[in-house]
């Protein structure tokens, strides 16, 4: 997939692609278990997340983030800090 | 232990299908402590597991739904619980090699060498479970945890689960057909 150029984008195109809900449909106060259908969506969810950077973020600080708000607030944090790939 | 399956609901969202879940575990477990449903509280802990209280005792419950699915288990509170109700589906490599090991996959391979929809959601199924007995979710990876099928016949396997992280040793049983598959996972917390 390509990156967007914000982490807002990329956060909801992210969910877009996982879930299959359309971009404007999702609020910033979504719950992401809200969104997706089950946990194996949720698991693929976090996939998506991690695997956009060129270092793994820290899964346990990944698995914190219950909204989409606070997705896109650690995506920012990450790429303020390192190259994404 | 007890175990209640109901597969005659349909259509249900996603709330509907978790109330479900829980008017079935509190039928579980009022048959477990022979008393009314209505004599059940469910309560959570702050992670978000669930259990229940008959007067002033506990009980493990954990609950598990999918379109059309609802199950729900109890036992004493001295074993920690987890239940997991899936319909085999496929996996990409990518997602496949985050949840598995290498030893794993090929363990499967064998085991269920026609079926891959089915080992391969059978063994996120197993783990599901285990993470659902533990009270963590996907808080914890499920790299972090070994698969150890001990035995295996035509629509079961039985065997353990090996915690890295936790250092602990869980018990695993999956029921499965080529349409759905249950799986639970217990320890006992006194040993």
């Amino acid at each position: 997939m390509t990156l967007p150029n914000n982490p807002k984008d990329f956060v909801y195109n992210s969910i877009h692609k996982v879930t299959g809900k359309p971009v404007d449909s999702i609020q910033p106060n979504d719950l992401l278990t809200s969104l997706v259908t089950d946990s194996i969506q949720l698991f693929e969810l976090i996939l998506e997340l991690e695997n956009a950077f060129a270092i793994e973020p820290d899964y346990d600080e990944l698995v914190k983030i219950q909204t989409v708000q606070q997705a896109v607030e650690f995506v920012e944090k990450i790429y303020v800090t390192q190259p994404t790939q | 232990m007890y175990i209640l399956k109901s597969s005659t609901i349909n259509n249900l969202d996603k709330p509907q299908q978790h109330t479900a879940g829980q008017g079935l575990a509190k039928l579980a477990c009022a048959t477990l402590a022979q008393t009314k449903p209505s004599e059940v509280q469910l309560f959570y802990t702050t992670t978000g597991q669930p259990h229940a209280k008959v007067k002033d005792r506990t009980y493990s419950i954990s609950i598990a739904h999918t379109k059309n699915l609802v199950a729900a288990l109890a036992a004493t509170y001295s074993k920690r619980i987890g239940l997991d109700v899936e319909y085999p589906r496929s996996f990409s490599n990518k997602i496949l090699a985050a949840f598995l090991n290498q030893p794993e996959i090929k363990i499967l391979r064998e085991l269920f060498p026609k079926n891959k929809k089915l080992r391969e959601t059978l063994a996120w199924s197993c783990k599901e479970a285990y993470l659902k007995a533990a009270g963590l979710g996907l808080r914890q990876h499920p790299l972090s945890l070994n698969i150890q099928i001990k035995n295996k016949t035509k629509s079961k396997i039985t065997g353990k689960i090996l915690d890295t992280k936790k250092g602990r040793e869980a018990f695993i049983q999956a029921k499965f057909t080529s349409k759905q598959i249950i799986a639970i996972s217990y320890y006992d917390t006194t040993k």
